[in-house]
């Protein structure tokens, strides 16, 4: 176990190494950088502007051989050895801070993914338990429908339709004051400056995100509890006599979960990477939307310093859902 | 053969499930048209309202708050007005920087009910400067800045006054690094400080629209930053101390930048709200909700939102007027079919552009003929086509869909059976403009032309089609330019040969000398064209120089070196208690209008 803790553990830091290096190689490979933007921009008569020279100013015409493709891997190199030294390097334009920038948008998206998770957790685990242990009956078939509607209600069309219901509240004679409260402030908080605002703003978006999640999470938790209830030392929990709830609760959830934890170290990833939609939506300053602003006006750096937190959140949240698997289940051990 | 109604219909069948389901997501082009609006004449028009929502003493206080530009995230690059071209840049620098110059409001419309912004860009007045300059021969234009022109009062200028090096300087960096120098390059010879206050510009030549593109530009400056700031690259990015009304107060990426009044500012006592606080939010339902909850104070609208929200907001004021951003389909002139002249007018033929308006739900006050023309947002140059087509002559019948007419043209260029094409555009422009090039394509369709849409990519759009690298059987289809402000801005950026970016293929510029060049099929070829651009730049007498640009419009009615489509108006909406509301199009609304407005709120 502890050989395997120390292999794993090496392996994170040329996993996130490689990610990087692999996503400026792919930035390349895109049509058009920063230059072809302010090119673009230049709104007016201007035969002195080219292309090259806006490339020289913003230093972004490295190459090595002649070969633009290799010279990211200077460019790659610099900047991995800033990181090295705590510097994510600046925007070409503003010449804001990258570093600076994800230090105030991580806390953004990981709160809202850790929201979201909690709530999807809350609604899909009970529900999935439930429905397979009343399988087959109505109960069991709601459930499955309500998995399959929250996973096919896509959460930027449940964003949306919030605010058409937040703002249609008083046309329908609701009580103003619930209404102007489920708005969610246009002027985003962080909890510590002001805790109301902030799960104002947050319990929204976390919730369509985790309903979305949910849907999968409730039918893995089923089809894993009917395959553990279905096993020989259930049965035999049964054949002891024991109550519905010492069987399901202290014999077959912990083994049910095992490839549901699974599941969810998968979808914090697929959380933080992927809550751009809502975070424009709600207005929330996370790195999503820094993503998608970096890539759309090719600003490089920004691009390298969201994917690496990315990186670095996916390739811990494996690792340690991998170290959990012995916690979990005795059985499992690791050579 | 189809019918109108039919094409209509299926284009409306295609919109109206789009639009169900996504009903009204961010439109981030139509941020594009940033602050203001533009009245456009209109047969049943009738003047008189005044410019503003007026009251006759403004109160003071209160905090505004509302989307930045509208339904485009706002969110700034960077807070460099001078170095960074952009639209997000431009739009935050006229709250806190001043310009030499700055615009007028024109006098207000009342279109059927519907107030809307007639805008003349020549009524220009003094910012920085107490008055427009004095003029010498034509070329020589004497500034004198105001006496109690600040910065802000903060480190490291603290409240020190304006002198002209600063506005030296200022120019000096815009010359050497702003990306939107080309017009100052080609026509400024030399800029001498004669004293603190005074400073004398030269000209090269004559240029008759030198006040709006040189001097009172909010497209790209130049602006008056100390240089404290300004040679420090490292904060101008962002931080900004002008000498503008608002004190740039704070900016948070993707969610506000705040500004809070200025005391010291020249035309004291305003601005009368004591801040600004502009969102950078885009998402339509969340503006919306804000709007009805009496969070916001006012937004700027698409048109795909005017019905909805002038049902769902009876209190709001309401503004409306053409679109500013202008576009349509460009060429490849070196690959068919595009190269022969006869396609491109089939294809100007064959768009129902009053169809369109009406289709895409306009605000009545656009009057059905917005965006027609090369220049169609310029109340005092244009000329329509369609409602006064003896005017503009017999070049006008390019303007007018005929079906017959064009599979007339198409055949003779060829193409009997009509021709499949690729519209190439990108995603970017967001549903408003999206409809419009489905509506573009699905009415030109009837004429033989089968378009299919390829939307790509931002960046990627804007290093290949954007520049005119466009294959054959392909065209471009798209907004072009941001929110010019005379005539002058579209001819040399979008057209001229010359032009850095010039939106039509071959790519690159073509020096001046070289031109015109004999028997080439694109604008190069067009020596006549190319001297009518050059003599209305240099014609002083405004008159004459609107009557130069309306034969320029008639030209390229014909030669059709762009097939303009048909532009959507944008439409701004404020709370009751928002007053003293001058609205005039540009990126200038911090200075321009914001300013002038007061908060009237019922405690």
């Amino acid at each position: 176990m502890r050989q395997y803790f120390i292999r794993r553990a090496l392996l994170v830091v040329p996993t996130v190494l490689g990610v990087t290096l692999l996503i400026t190689l792919l930035l390349q490979i895109l049509q058009g950088n920063i230059a072809d933007l302010i090119f673009a921009e230049s709104s007016t008569y201007n035969q002195e502007l080219t292309k090259e020279k806006i490339e020289n100013d913003l230093g972004i015409n490295d190459t090595i051989l002649g070969s633009r493709f290799l010279g990211a891997f200077k460019q790659w190199g610099e900047w991995i050895g800033g990181v090295a030294h705590g510097d994510f390097g600046e925007y070409f334009r503003s010449r804001r801070s990258v570093g600076g920038e994800l230090v105030n948008r991580t806390p953004v998206t990981l709160e809202l993914s850790g929201l979201a998770l909690a709530f999807s957790l809350i609604i899909a685990l009970p529900i999935g338990v439930i429905s397979a242990m009343r399988q087959d009956t109505m109960v069991d078939h709601t459930a499955r429908s309500f998995s399959i509607f929250m996973l096919a209600l896509p959460s930027f069309w449940l964003g949306t339709m919030y605010f058409v219901v937040v703002g249609s509240w008083h046309d329908w004679g609701l009580p103003k004051s619930i209404g102007d409260w489920l708005l969610p402030p246009s002027i985003y908080k962080n909890f510590w400056e002001d805790p109301e605002a902030n799960i104002r703003q947050m319990w929204a978006p976390a919730a369509i995100l985790g309903f979305a999640l949910a849907g999968s999470v409730m039918r893995l938790t089923r089809s894993q509890m009917l395959e553990v209830l279905r096993q020989d030392y259930v049965r035999t929990a049964w054949s002891k006599g024991l109550r519905e709830r010492t069987v399901v609760v202290r014999h077959a959830i912990k083994n049910a979960f095992i490839p549901v934890f699974s599941l969810i170290g998968v979808q914090i990833a697929i959380l933080v990477s992927g809550s751009v939609v809502l975070e424009r939506i709600f207005g929330l300053p996370g790195l999503g939307l820094m993503l998608i602003e970096a890539v759309t006006q090719r600003e490089y750096v920004a691009v390298q310093g969201v994917l690496l937190v990315v990186a670095i959140v996916v390739v811990l949240t494996n690792f340690v859902v991998d170290m959990a698997y012995s916690l979990l289940d005795p059985r499992i051990r690791y050579a | 053969m189809a019918t109108d109604s039919d094409y209509w219909s299926r284009f409306w069948r295609t919109r109206l499930s789009r639009r169900r389901l996504l009903q009204t997501s961010a439109v981030t082009a139509a941020g594009l048209a940033a602050a203001g609006v533009v009245g456009c004449g209109g047969d049943n028009e009738k003047q008189g309202a005044p410019t503003a929502t007026a009251v006759s003493s403004p109160k003071a206080g209160g905090t505004f708050r509302g989307p930045l530009v509208g339904l485009s995230t706002g969110n700034p690059p960077s807070l460099d007005p001078q170095r960074q071209l952009t639209f997000l840049a431009q739009i935050p620098a006229a709250y806190h920087y001043s310009r030499l110059l700055k615009f007028a409001p024109g006098a207000t419309k009342d279109v059927e009910g519907v107030k809307s912004v007639q805008i003349d860009f020549s009524n220009v007045e003094g910012d920085a400067c107490a008055t427009v300059p004095e003029v010498v021969d034509g070329t020589t234009f004497n500034f004198k800045l105001r006496d109690n022109l600040k910065f802000h009062n903060i480190a490291p200028v603290n409240g020190r006054a304006v002198t002209a090096d600063d506005v030296k300087h200022s120019i000096d960096i815009f010359a050497a690094e702003s990306p939107n120098r080309g017009n100052w390059l080609a026509q400024v010879a030399s800029v001498e400080v004669v004293d603190p206050k005074t400073f004398t510009i030269k000209l090269k030549q004559p240029f008759g629209p030198a006040f709006q593109v040189l001097f009172a530009n909010n497209d790209g400056g130049p602006w008056v930053i100390p240089a404290e700031l300004l040679d420090n690259k490292d904060q101008v990015g962002k931080q900004a101390i002008g000498s503008g009304p608002w004190i740039f107060d704070s900016w948070q990426p993707n969610v506000v930048i705040k500004w809070r009044k200025n005391p010291d500012y020249y035309d004291a006592p305003k601005p009368y709200m004591d801040g600004f606080e502009g969102l950078l939010t885009a998402d339509p339902e969340q503006i919306l909700a804000n709007l009805k909850n009496e969070t916001f104070d006012g937004s700027l609208g698409s048109s795909d939102l005017w019905t909805r929200w002038r049902s769902e907001l009876p209190q709001g004021q309401f503004f409306t007027g053409p679109e500013h951003v202008w576009g349509g389909a460009y060429f490849n002139f070196a690959n068919p079919p595009f190269n022969d002249v006869r396609v491109r007018q089939a294809l100007s033929m064959a768009i129902d552009r009053p169809g369109i308006l009406s289709a895409l739900d306009q605000p009545k006050a656009t009057g059905g003929g917005s965006g027609i023309t090369h220049v169609s947002q310029y109340d005092r140059f244009w000329v329509d086509p369609i409602k006064d087509a003896s005017t503009f002559g017999p070049n006008a019948k390019y303007y007018k869909r005929d079906v017959a007419a064009a599979k007339a043209l198409l055949a003779a260029a060829g193409y009997p059976n009509g021709l499949d094409l690729t519209a190439k555009s990108s995603n970017v422009y967001g549903p408003g403009f999206k409809s419009q090039m489905d509506a573009v394509a699905s009415s030109a369709a009837e004429a033989g032309f089968r378009i299919t849409l390829d939307l790509g990519e931002y960046a990627g759009y804007l290093q290949t089609t954007f520049l005119g690298d466009i294959p054959e059987n392909s065209f471009g289809l798209a907004p072009l330019t941001g929110s010019p402000i005379d005539p002058h801005n579209i001819f040399f950026t979008v057209f001229h040969p010359s032009s850095g970016r010039h939106n039509w293929g071959p790519k690159g510029a073509v020096a001046a000398a070289d031109l015109p060049k004999t028997g080439d099929p694109s604008p190069a070829g067009d020596g006549a064209l190319i001297a009518l651009w050059t003599k209305q730049a240099q014609e002083l007498d405004a008159d004459k120089r609107v009557e130069l640009v309306r034969d320029v419009q008639r030209t390229m009615a014909e030669s059709m070196w762009l097939v303009p489509w048909t532009g959507v108006s944008t439409a701004y909406v404020y709370q009751p208690w928002v007053k003293n509301i001058k609205l005039i199009r540009g990126y200038g609304f911090g200075v321009e209008t914001a300013v002038d407005m007061y908060l009237d709120k019922p405690a």
